[in-house]
């Protein structure tokens, strides 16, 4: 879209125009950018370079030659790996019934899909507990006391749970990504094949399947990237029955608390920081080697839905219940659990109650000011990150200023970057050692936050200021208006709904953050998702699920409301 | 290579009539256009006739085999026909051998067989050596010859066109006419146009259909589409037009004089199609061309009239003329003195009547 602008102060000047304020503002939120993210994660890498104060590979060294050090790199890739192939076994038949057949509900299916996608896994793994946990899991008790047998059917705490829950929360990942690739694809190119004398099998063979590999795959890295970045799956899952992944096993070093920990945790937080880089570049290369051509769109002919025909009813039927059974039941099991008064009593109305919800709310000191922290912090940086990425987005988007690329990057990396490794990086950069000590209060965790979700505000901000042509601020410009009348009177109002969105966006996560809430909280300042770490960790079931509960509520409210305000159909936090 | 035929052919959509009793003969190696607005049902009859949507009631034959019907219809892919799509639908994943091998490839065609005719049929739409490209590193122009050769490579009995060329820009469209004109008189398939562009239309067709809410509405020569248009919408649709609201007053043997609606009460001769219920003074459209509107001086012509506007359009002079309270078009030549409040009189060659 570049076309040329010749006499426009707003570009002739550049960013670095005449205009001081616009300047200023452009350079803080750079400043911010590069204190948040750059001087945090150059801080990681040195660190795991320094043994002794001089430069070594010491620490890798270290990492490579002790089992408890290389078992979890080795754990996080399988992991990573079954959750992306169960993800792709949810997600390819899921995104194929959606986008190409007349299966009944598909519309609600749609929807049951997008809901793991909108919950914490750590929920998921809460929920999954309540099911599967080994003596007192709902259906592992109804298995046992229908067998008759001590055997419960499935542990949840093990490898194939983490891989199931892991699975469960990271199709829609796959889903999103084939079904976004079947409703783009032109139907003429598989007509074009039919009329050529290929069956539909064959077209399937020969067109369509071929055409969405690289949808598949980029869908499949992304299922694995999120898998090892997690903390709340394999910590309350894994490390009851020793299995460490990445995550896990830098949170516990970073709890051992001394310096030797912190130096393993580094390193080790390196080698899953290239293993999430190599995951992003290779996502980033599939899609780009996808072939682009033939996008050439004619006018839009009816998308040929396969029809299902006998098979119609019995399939919806199946695909109905199991989609309930695997993203609603949990969800119902947790509420069920929050009503109880106390968890493993059998399901009487007489062992019914409120007293978890009053007692979170009202009464426990724990999950009061969690709370309370959670919401200042996601007020906050829902706004900061708004600010920011408004700022950046116009400086992007709009100034062209050089170097705008790096800008880019700065903000949609860490997003990228597992949260374990963002927060042993702000350890390491805002504990003191540079003159600034944040450990404890609720700036590191600002900071952080800010670093992890900048980029969804700055995504949602920068798309909609695409989308204002240059010639309407031109317009305000000839008008008589300064930058900032501008900005006010035409930029503004007309990016609105991109802002609210950015901001809902940033809140949702930001108000059940776990994985790097639980390495920089401190004494004062515990988190909605820590609570709910600790009272699970610590077999407090009923009071967790009624603290889940309330979250879930809020989490599906906030997404409603950024719905209607944006409009789409796939954005979720 | 064979004939087409649509035998009271209807498709619903819900309610809508997308395509309402259509019957047409389309003869074997002939050129045929379907013209009408977006819209129309031309398209849906295209889809119909390749296979991929299935007519409501009536049928349709290709040489003598009902290939669709209200309870059968035989899959696209057993029609053996080609079919250039709008967007060209040639396969990214694919380079351009690739692309126009497929339909031998699914009919087992031996490799050496295969070779050959690819490679005449590349030639045959001008893309020697760009075998190995993938559509990507092709213009659209080429895309487009790609589609084409992919729909002749197995000899289909007939090529279905749907709008191929409304996605290139003019001058490459004007050039791919002649092609396709030459192609088909190089091989004589019998081809089957859709298109909104009437310009295409009367360059390609041997006949053009023209529809209209699901409905033909004239079957004919380009010539006899545009001299003699069967009613308004064929005539407004197709090239410039005048209308002047008109009573009929008489009528005999194909001929009659209409009388204007002004206050002049104008008298104009005029061809009038026979009609049998029609009852004398009867109220109408009078229609002509402007290009059968000559300007003479105003001593001359059988209408006085006043230039409002004359327009220098590079070969000829567009000029309105105020006549009884009615705006003409008219065409002149670059070199003649018109110029506004010139008073004229015009000379109407042709003319026809519609019933209102």
């Amino acid at each position: 879209m570049q076309r040329p602008t010749p006499g426009s102060t707003l570009r002739t000047g550049g960013f670095w125009g005449p205009n001081l304020t616009a300047r200023a503002c452009g350079a803080i939120a750079i400043a911010v950018l590069l204190l948040a993210v750059a001087l945090p994660l150059v801080a990681l890498f040195y660190r795991s370079l320094i043994r002794d104060g001089a430069l070594s590979l010491g620490n890798y060294i270290d990492v490579f030659s002790a089992t408890r050090n290389y078992q979890p790199i080795w754990d996080t890739l399988v992991l990573g790996f079954w959750s992306m192939i169960v993800a792709a076994a949810l997600g390819v038949p899921l995104a194929w019934l959606v986008a190409r057949t007349d299966l009944p509900g598909r519309r609600f299916l749609e929807i049951v899909c997008l809901l793991p996608y909108m919950l914490p896994p750590l929920i998921g793994a809460m929920a999954w507990t309540q099911l599967l946990a080994p003596r007192a899991g709902y259906i592992n008790q109804l298995w046992m006391s229908l067998m008759g047998t001590r055997t419960p059917l499935f542990n949840i705490y093990s490898f194939g749970g983490m891989v199931m829950v892991m699975g469960f929360y990271t199709f829609p990942f796959v889903f999103l990504a084939v079904r976004g690739a079947l409703e783009r694809m032109n139907p003429s190119l598989e007509e074009a094949a039919r009329i050529c004398g290929a069956r539909s099998a064959r077209v399937a063979r020969d067109i369509t399947v071929p055409l969405v590999i690289p949808s598949i795959a980029a869908g499949m890295m992304l299922a694995f990237l999120y898998t090892a970045s997690n903390f709340g799956v394999p910590a309350l899952l894994g490390m009851r029955a020793r299995i460490y992944v990445l995550t896990t096993r830098i949170y516990a070093y970073v709890l051992q608390g001394d310096m030797a920990g912190i130096q393993l945790a580094t390193s080790l937080s390196v080698v899953l920081l290239a293993l999430a880089g190599l995951l992003i570049l290779g996502n980033r290369w599939i899609l780009r080697r996808q072939h682009g051509a033939a996008i050439i769109s004619g006018k839009s002919v009816r998308p040929t839905r396969v029809e299902l025909g006998r098979f119609r009813y019995p399939l919806a039927a199946v695909v109905h219940l199991f989609m309930a059974l695997t993203t609603m039941s949990p969800i119902v099991a947790l509420f069920i659990t929050s009503f109880l008064k106390a968890w493993g009593l059998p399901l009487q109305a007489s062992n019914l109650t409120l007293r978890n919800y009053q007692y979170i709310l009202f009464e426990f000191p724990l999950t009061r000011t969690a709370i309370l922290n959670s919401l200042i912090l996601a007020v906050a940086s829902a706004t900061a990150a708004v600010l920011l990425g408004a700022a950046l987005a116009y400086i992007v988007v709009k100034a062209k200023v050089r170097g705008r690329q790096a800008v880019d990057a700065l903000v949609t990396f860490p997003n990228a970057i597992p949260g374990t490794v963002l927060a042993l990086a702000m350890i390491l950069a805002w504990s003191g050692r540079y003159g600034v000590n944040l450990y404890n209060t609720f700036g590191i965790l600002i900071v952080a936050y800010l670093a992890h979700y900048t980029f969804y505000a700055y995504r949602n901000i920068a798309a909609s200021l695409v989308q204002v042509h240059p010639s309407m601020e031109e317009a305000a410009r000839i008008s008589g208006a300064g930058l900032f009348r501008t900005l006010r009177d035409v930029v503004f109002p007309l990016i609105r709904p991109g802002l609210t969105a950015g901001w809902l966006l940033v809140f949702a996560p930001t108000l059940r953050e776990l994985t790097m809430s639980i390495l920089l909280y401190g004494p004062y300042t515990p988190t909605i998702g820590v609570a709910l770490f600790d009272l699970q960790d610590a077999g407090y079931f009923h009071i967790a699920s009624a603290l889940a509960a309330v979250l879930v509520v809020v989490i599906l409210v906030t997404n409603m409301v950024m719905r209607k305000i944006v409009g789409a159909r796939t954005t979720a936090a | 290579m064979a004939s087409i035929s649509l035998r009271h052919v209807s498709k619903l959509f819900g309610s809508v009539r997308a395509v309402n009793d259509a019957l047409l003969d389309i003869a074997d190696g002939e050129i045929i256009c379907f013209l009408g607005p977006s819209g129309c049902g031309k398209t849906t009859t295209l889809r119909m006739i390749a296979g991929f949507d299935r007519p409501t009631s009536g049928e349709i034959l290709i040489g003598d085999k009902v290939v669709s019907s209200a309870k059968d219809n035989v899959p696209p892919e057993r029609r053996n026909l080609g079919m250039v799509f709008q967007n060209y639908a040639v396969w990214p994943h694919m380079n351009v051998f690739a692309n126009v091998a497929y339909p031998l490839k699914l009919r087992r065609v031996p490799k050496r067989d295969l070779r050959q005719k690819v490679q005449h049929t590349i030639s045959l739409v001008g893309l020697e050596g760009l075998e190995k490209r993938y559509p990507e590193q092709l213009s659209g122009g080429e895309q487009q010859r790609v589609a084409l050769a992919r729909s002749l490579v197995m000899e289909p009995v007939a090529l279905l066109l749907d709008e191929p060329l409304s996605n290139l820009d003019a001058k490459l469209r004007e050039k791919m006419r002649f092609e396709l004109m030459d192609l088909h008189r190089q091989i004589g398939v019998t081809m089957v146009y859709v298109t909104h562009d009437q310009a295409e239309a009367m360059v390609l067709s041997d006949r053009v259909v023209v529809m209209n809410r699901g409905r033909v509405v004239q079957v004919d020569s380009p010539m006899a589409i545009y001299g003699e248009p069967r009613d308004p919408f064929v005539a407004d649709f197709i090239g410039l037009a005048n209308f002047v609201p008109v009573v009929l007053q008489d009528e005999s043997a194909g001929q009659g004089v209409a009388e204007s609606t002004g206050p002049a009460r104008t008298r104009y001769r005029c061809r009038v199609r026979p009609h049998a219920g029609r009852a004398l003074p009867a109220k109408g459209t009078l229609f002509v061309r402007p290009e059968d509107v000559a300007i003479l001086p105003p001593e001359k012509g059988e209408v006085k009239g006043t230039i409002t506007r004359a327009t220098f359009l590079g070969t000829r002079l567009d000029v309105r003329v105020d006549v009884d309270e009615v705006e003409w078009r008219a065409d002149a030549s670059t070199d003649s003195d018109l110029h506004e409040g010139r008073q004229v009189g015009l000379s109407i060659r042709r003319a026809i009547f519609f019933d209102s």
